[in-house]
């Protein structure tokens, strides 16, 4: 609770970042909605083990949904984050498994991620293609090869290094927040201290007046693209620690809960407005969601639990309706 | 027939923020004529169009029809009431054939519910067949010429049964032979008593189609004339007849090294051939009409557009221009017409602006260290007087002449000494207008170089040293400040008999300075 707060506050300080919307995103209400609703309903969800239980698991969301905020900040759109989340674990997973040292195979699955950016930015940038297009085309291929590498079973995971960065602690707080707090720290960094981090907001905002002002359009967006595939690729190195498992199909619509969660945020798909900060609140959204549906009882009206298979579809429904009542409230008064 | 009112405008006022662009105009039509419609640019001639086709609401005046006063509120009650507008910009759906194309929102059905290809097909055949046109009904749209689209316009126009065609620049971009063809449709309506609205920049066109003839300048009616008594240059006149006002300061110095050099550069058909210099210490002008080439001259220096052809030497280096990061590096500098879309990032603040193209340079370790910037930016801020409450502001509030100092500081930090400015004053106030000017005369002074894209006569016989006239993707001649005038700026852009073409290569030619 209080380190809701403090995000909160930490967004309406934030100046320039969200200054068109000059507050945290309207979903940070529902958000304490439902933090409330759970935590009145369901007893286990209100507990210091359930909390770092909810952030544990938000951590990888919020690695993507932090590159998926960059991405849409220069107006574009990556789909394959989910995929190249698999592919990089799986890789590693299999490096580990053939004999290489934990250190090449955390470098060797990141650089499949570095790789697999670099060509959906060359297929945006150089070639003109859509961003949507060009990212789910990857998808599929990443996604593919995942598979067809794993050989569409789970590659287990037992290096130590592994299992250290993925499913250790420090001081009870678990690793993956650490790792997901560090990228968060340096996309911030990059965002706001950085020529880059202008550049990407630039090219959102205008693109046609970014290249007018001299600036390398193409680069910044290629770059960006390789930008997302690496965070996505850490993701997934951290992931399967945590999982003790590579599995190739585990990253499956995590790309609409990453842009989903940078919607919500407040960043617009257009026009480069919103920012990493706001993000935060979409993954939390998401995140309780999940969780406490897993924990969820009512016995006023005698539900006891919501069945697993129904999740996906409650939660996607959710997501949906949080983005609906989102977008009405920011467009208040704007529709005729 | 002839003398029978169709239409008529009474007293219409227009005004839009900042400008008066319509003052008491008074405009009719007659049944089985074409009256064309001349002016500037900006002179208004639009504005009255878009008012009778009821695109835009007159704020007073009186619209009469027939003799009954009527009142548009959309494009579609004129429509209905027999008045068709072909834009400049045709508006046909690419990926449909002609007859769907004709009757766009108007397709025949059967039983109320599909589709009747069968009778859309005959009608659109009949329909053509009476206009003498010989086209394909089956033909996608996207595969005609631009002659053969306007025809599918003047076809779309008249399948509603429309008493009034208004025709922005029809024949803009059409070739002599669609010329012949499309006056011979017009005449073809003529007969049918149909009245014509003509807008046209050539003014050659006056006497080949034209009844009668409107001047429009700075909104206001200059008079209305039987085509028959007026001769080219009275309509010349009629059309400038404006003082050069006295609020140019310029200081003139001898002009320095050769800045820029263009040769014979080609771009498809928006640039021919074009051959130009410019000196440190001047100011060129670049005047001509909208639609000239001048924007499109500018873009392919900075390198906006690839060129087909020619060269660009800047500080006498070669350059090819092939994207504005590589011609700022090399110190080119545009400050663009649309400057809310192609200057400014507009959801930024002032600071983040004026900076963005210079970061490598004022950062070169990738790091945006804030207290320089702010260093920076408060130095431009104060020797440009930006009236910004902060280098926070979101440049979006800013006013027009504000944002285009804040473009300006954008390449002032650039240390840019190429400014190419393309209408650099336009919708900015009077007071801002004037500072820009002292700007652009101050940058010269410290040995930039500029070249001054306008539309405003005033301005570029005000602030050039020297003047190109473009016309067609061309520069058509070369004028000093001395021997500009707006009647022979316009004869050159607009092509009438009043100014024969200079035919002998322009570049090369030096023009003596005072």
């Amino acid at each position: 609770m209080l380190e809701k707060k403090k995000l909160i506050n930490g967004n309406e300080t934030k100046t320039w970042l969200i200054a068109p919307f000059k507050s945290f995103p309207p979903v940070t209400w529902v958000v304490l909605a439902i933090f409330i609703i759970f935590s009145v309903t369901s007893s286990g969800f209100f507990t210091v083990n359930n909390m770092i239980s909810i952030v544990r698991q938000g951590s990888f969301l919020w690695m993507l949904a932090t590159a998926a905020t960059i991405v849409l900040l220069s107006e574009a759109l990556d789909l394959s984050l989910g995929s190249i989340m698999t592919f990089s674990g799986v890789v590693a997973a299999l490096m580990l498994k053939s004999g290489f040292s934990a250190p090449l195979a955390l470098i060797g699955g990141i650089l499949v991620g570095v790789i697999s950016g670099t060509i959906t930015g060359f297929m945006v940038s150089k070639l003109k293609m859509p961003s949507f297009i060009a990212s789910l085309g990857m998808l599929s291929v990443v996604g593919g090869l995942a598979l067809a590498l794993a050989k569409a079973n789970q590659v287990l995971v037992t290096d130590a290094t592994f299992l250290f960065l993925g499913g250790g602690d420090i001081l009870g707080i678990p690793m993956p927040i650490f790792i997901a707090l560090a990228v968060f720290i340096f996309t911030y960094f990059m965002l706001n201290h950085t020529a880059f981090g202008r550049y990407i907001i630039a090219i959102g905002g205008n693109q046609a007046g970014a290249r007018l002002s001299g600036l390398d359009v193409e680069k910044f967006r290629w770059l960006v693209f390789v930008f997302s595939g690496t965070v996505a690729a850490i993701a997934g190195v951290v992931l399967i620690g945590r999982l003790q498992t590579a599995d190739p199909i585990v990253g499956m619509r995590w790309e609409f809960d990453a842009v989903a969660a940078s919607i919500l945020g407040g960043t617009s798909t257009k026009k480069g407005k919103g920012g990493i900060t706001g993000t935060i609140i979409g993954v939390l959204l998401i995140v309780v969601m999940r969780n406490g549906l897993n924990i969820f009882s009512f016995p006023a009206l005698n539900i006891t639990s919501v069945p697993a298979v129904w999740q996906t579809f409650v939660v996607g429904s959710a997501i949906l309706i949080a983005i609906v009542f989102d977008i009405l409230v920011r467009n208040r008064g704007k529709i005729s | 027939m002839s003398d029978a009112l169709l239409l008529r405008a009474e007293g219409i006022c227009k005004q839009f923020p900042g400008v008066q662009a319509l003052d008491e105009v008074n405009f009719d039509l007659r049944a089985g004529e074409v009256h064309v419609l001349l002016g500037e640019n900006g002179a208004g001639k639009s504005t009255l169009m878009k008012i009778l086709a009821g695109a835009y609401q007159p704020d007073s005046g009186k619209i009469f029809m027939n003799g009954n006063e009527i009142a548009f509120h959309t494009p579609r009650q004129a429509q209905l009431a027999g008045i068709a507008i072909i834009y400049q910009e045709f508006n046909l759906v690419p990926y449909m054939n002609v007859a769907q194309n004709i009757f766009l929102g108007r397709f025949p059905k059967r039983y109320g519910l599909f589709l009747d290809h069968k009778k859309m097909q005959a009608d659109a055949k009949k329909l053509l067949k009476s206009l003498y046109l010989d086209l394909d009904t089956t033909a996608f749209t996207f595969s005609l010429g631009t002659g053969q689209q306007q025809m599918v316009e003047v076809a779309k126009a008249l399948s509603v049964e429309s008493r009034v065609l208004i025709m922005d620049e029809p024949t803009a971009s059409l070739t002599e032979t669609e010329i012949e063809h499309l006056f011979m449709i017009i005449r073809e309506l003529k007969k049918r008593g149909i009245g014509v609205i003509y807008i046209s920049h050539r003014l050659q066109e006056v006497h080949e189609i034209g009844d009668r003839v409107t001047v429009l300048r700075d909104g206001k009616l200059i008079g209305t004339k039987d085509v028959k008594d007026v001769e080219i240059p009275d309509l010349v006149k009629m059309m400038v007849g404006r003082n050069v006002d006295k609020m140019f300061e310029r200081t003139y110095q001898p002009r320095g090294e050769e800045a820029l050099r263009v040769e014979n550069l080609g771009c498809g058909k928006k640039l021919k051939d074009v051959c130009m210099t410019l000196h440190c210490g001047e100011i060129v002008g670049l005047a001509g009409l909208v639609g000239a080439g001048r924007t499109e001259l500018a873009h392919a220096i900075f390198g906006v557009d690839p060129v087909d052809s020619g060269k660009v030497f800047v500080f006498g280096k070669e350059v090819y221009p092939s994207s504005p990061a590589q011609m700022v590096q090399a110190g080119v500098s545009l400050l663009p017409e649309d400057r809310k879309n192609q200057g400014l990032c507009l959801i930024l603040p002032t600071s983040e602006n004026m900076v963005m193209a210079s970061l490598k340079k004022l950062f070169p370790k990738f790091m945006v260290n804030n207290r320089k910037e702010k260093t920076v930016v408060m130095d431009y801020i104060q020797d440009l007087r930006i009236a910004t409450p902060s280098p926070k502001r979101i440049v979006q509030f800013l006013s027009g002449g504000t944002q285009q100092k804040v473009v300006l500081a954008k390449w002032l930090c650039t240390e840019a000494k190429i400014f190419i400015f393309d209408e650099p004053t336009r919708g900015i106030d009077v007071g801002a207008k004037a500072e820009i000017h002292g700007f652009m005369n101050e940058l010269v002074k410290n040995g930039a170089a500029v070249l001054m894209i306008s539309s405003e006569l005033p301005e570029v016989l005000g602030m050039s040293d020297r003047i190109y006239v473009m016309r067609e993707g061309q520069i058509i001649k070369e004028l000093s400040c001395e021997e500009a005038t707006q009647e022979k700026i316009i004869g050159f852009a607009m092509g009438g008999d009043s100014a024969q073409r200079d035919t002998s290569p322009v570049f090369g030619k030096e023009v003596t300075h005072a």
